[in-house]
């Protein structure tokens, strides 16, 4: 949801290691998790840079990194990949490596996937940079007859 | 007779057991007045203290200081310790006071205990606050550690976590069992 980045990003992990300077990047390592609103990611390890004292840039790896957010349409966004680089100011994210993204309208996996948060807009494949990549979308009355 | 020697003789002991007791205490407090006795105590002072090189490693400020002869160690009341920007580092000068404080006698460790507050701001101007129970300064290190809980706060950013190390000169911290909070400005 765009309102989540008003929201505070509380961060865990085993460990972290910080410039103190206001641009400065802070790394977590071990068990990272990140809770800003209705976005959660899980993942071994994580880069969060500020820009003018604000988180600007979250960028992920883990066996898998598991991310969830609900998009501002209310459905909720489920995506797994080895890798995850997250513009907090554009909102446009970057996963690469074994994507799997899940939502309620279709699923969609590939190598490179590049999402809008806000838009919900999707570039995978050639447009991504990326190689193949298979999608499935569910009809809008899969259940009635 | 033999009452006046039976009382003589337990006049004499008793004489040596209370002299051996009044001897005793005595010794016990020569001993003990020397181990807390300093060889000096300040009040009210500033100290300037100065690595090999004869650079400012820190200046204190403190309202007793107290120095242990045997071992050439400082105790310190409520010290409020000044540790200079480093040449090459991008930081500026650390604040540290505490409850207590205690100098090693080379000057090149320093342990805060009990409301420690470390404060300095960092390059872009932003403030930046340490909270703990202990810090241990190596000021010609520019180095500080931790093995409690530690809080570091900036502008629209909480750390928390233990088992700290620290390089007041380039201003970078590590930590275990990290939480940190981004609030948004």
């Amino acid at each position: 949801r765009s309102s989540d980045r008003r929201q505070p990003m509380d961060v865990e992990g085993a460990s972290f290691d910080t410039s103190l300077n206001d641009n400065g990047v802070t790394v977590f390592t071990g068990n990272v998790t990140i809770r800003q609103g209705s976005l959660m990611i899980q993942a071994d390890r994580a880069e969060i840079s500020r820009a003018g004292g604000n988180p600007s840039r979250a960028v992920l790896s883990g066996r898998p990194v598991r991310l969830t957010e609900q998009l501002d349409d209310g459905t909720p966004m489920n995506a797994t990949s080895a890798r995850v680089d997250y513009d907090l100011r554009t909102e446009i994210v970057v996963f690469t490596g074994g994507v799997n993204l899940q939502q309620p309208r279709g699923n969609l996996s590939g190598d490179r996937v590049t999402y809008n948060m806000k838009s919900g807009q999707v570039a995978s494949g050639g447009a991504a940079g990326g190689g193949r990549v298979k999608m499935r979308i569910m009809p809008k009355n899969a259940g009635t007859p | 007779m033999n009452w006046r020697l039976a009382l003589s003789a337990m006049l004499v002991i008793a004489a040596i057991i209370i002299g051996g007791a009044l001897w005793r205490e005595r010794a016990a407090l020569d001993n003990s007045l020397e181990q807390g006795r300093s060889d000096y105590t300040l009040y009210d002072f500033e100290l300037v203290s100065l690595d090999a090189q004869g650079k400012e490693a820190f200046t204190l400020h403190a309202p007793k200081l107290t120095r242990d002869p045997a071992v050439r160690t400082l105790a310190v009341v409520t010290p409020v310790f000044l540790i200079p920007a480093r040449d090459g580092g991008n930081g500026a000068p650390w604040d540290v006071r505490s409850k207590t404080g205690w100098v090693s006698a080379a000057g090149d460790e320093i342990r805060l205990r009990g409301d420690v507050v470390a404060t300095s701001v960092d390059a872009d101007g932003q403030s930046v606050r340490m909270d703990t129970q202990q810090l241990n300064v190596f000021p010609h290190a520019n180095r500080a550690t931790s093995a409690v809980q530690v809080s570091v706060k900036q502008p629209g950013l909480i750390l928390n976590g233990h088992a700290m190390e620290a390089r007041l000169d380039l201003q970078r911290v590590s930590m275990k069992d990290a939480k940190a909070r981004y609030v948004p400005k």
